[in-house]
């Protein structure tokens, strides 16, 4: 009885072999990666984002509303984004998120027009001596990915300073909501990561932490 | 350069199994082989930093690069902290265990997050005191606290006196 937890243990009979051939293989191309801390935040800066999950759907470019431009206020100081909607029900945005600190502007927008998309900010915090917990304002509840008929992007997989994309709310499963979170290192403009995904039901209100482990 | 390769190497071949194991036990297979990736990397980045006993530092990374990954993967159900992702350990006497292992299945479920990572570090990792609170970031008296208090949540849960003792601690052990 006294080591029942323990015999609960899913890893328990788990033989893993340091010089398996696929195992060395990993040691290989770890000790192949520059020890560049700086050239390796860049990597990942670019690497966590906007990405819709839809494999072999060929991306299609819509930058083609790069116009009007609107400047925010009340913080913002060069925000940019155009959100132009289109008779078949779709909404085309482009955004500047180097200049989108403050999304308030934006989801006025957004919310004006009736998309149903949230945008929110965080700050990669350094990495932490452990992970903070998810704030309740942070919880979608149901994450789930979305198609590419759903949401279509510019440059999918790309953290661009500039990225646009096109919802189809037809698309899009029943009560959901396409929640981008755009994450800054603190005091930076140029974001490092983005994440997007589809809410179902309750849309959270504030991003979820986020650790830049470089 | 070359030493640190070499030690790098040794490093790995030591912690390998160590930390496939870690991230097994709380993430679905193809999960696990990424973090044990990411954290690898992380470890050869920051070598120098590395401390002696790097067995804590390398679980600790790896805690937080499932963080990590969990936010990344929209905390969708594939990837979750959910025990009901694991494949469960093979029995040792089907008639007798089973059930005992779908009750403690249920109780471990029940628990936070915490709770569990406190519990498993301890009886999954078989880690000291001193080493768990080390990948926890805690004091070992506050990890001594966590213990007590998720053994009494877990021994609550499973309402059987009788399985307060899953995870004690070995007397003398803080001493």
């Amino acid at each position: 009885m006294t080591d029942l937890l323990r015999s609960f243990d899913p890893a328990a009979r788990v033989t893993v072999d340091p010089y398996a051939s696929d195992a060395r293989v990993l040691l290989r191309q770890i000790m192949a990666q520059p020890r560049n801390t700086a050239s390796r935040k860049r990597h990942r800066a670019w690497r966590l984002v906007l990405a819709p999950v839809a494999a072999g759907v060929a991306a299609i470019v819509v930058f083609t509303v790069p116009m009007p431009w609107k400047h925010g206020a009340s913080g913002l100081t060069t925000a940019a984004y155009a959100v132009t909607q289109h008779s078949d029900g779709s909404t085309s945005v482009v955004v500047h998120w180097s200049d989108i600190k403050n999304p308030a502007a934006l989801q006025a927008e957004l919310d004006r027009v009736q998309a149903p998309v949230r945008v929110l900010t965080g700050v990669a915090l350094p990495d932490p001596k452990h992970p903070q917990p998810v704030p309740a304002c942070a919880e979608p509840t149901s994450g789930q990915p979305y198609s590419a008929k759903a949401v279509q992007w510019d440059f999918p997989n790309q953290a661009t300073p500039i990225n646009g994309f096109v919802i189809h709310p037809s698309h899009f499963p029943s009560g959901g909501t396409l929640v981008i979170e755009v994450y800054y290192e603190p005091g930076a403009s140029t974001p490092i990561s983005t994440l997007s995904y589809m809410a179902i039901g309750h849309v959270p209100t504030c991003a979820q932490p986020a650790y830049d482990m470089n | 350069m070359d030493r640190d390769r070499e030690r790098f190497e040794e490093l790995f071949t030591t912690c390998y199994g160590a930390v496939v194991r870690y991230a097994l036990r709380r993430v679905d297979p193809d999960t696990a082989r990424e973090i044990v990736s990411e954290t690898f990397l992380i470890a050869w980045r920051r070598l120098p930093e590395m401390p002696e006993n790097v067995l804590p530092w390398l679980y600790a990374t790896a805690r937080r690069v499932i963080a990590n990954e969990l936010r990344r993967q929209h905390r969708s159900r594939a990837f979750s902290d959910d025990l009901s992702n694991l494949p469960p350990a093979e029995p040792l006497d089907p008639a007798e265990v089973i059930g005992q292992r779908l009750k403690v299945h249920a109780a471990l479920a029940g628990l936070s997050v915490r709770d569990r990572e406190v519990l498993r570090l301890r009886a999954w990792e078989q880690l000291s005191v001193a080493d768990a609170a080390k990948v926890l970031g805690c004091s070992p008296a506050a990890y001594t606290v966590r213990l007590h208090r998720a053994r009494r949540r877990l021994a609550a849960l499973l309402g059987d006196d009788g399985l307060e003792q899953l995870v004690a601690l070995p007397q003398g052990e803080l001493s």
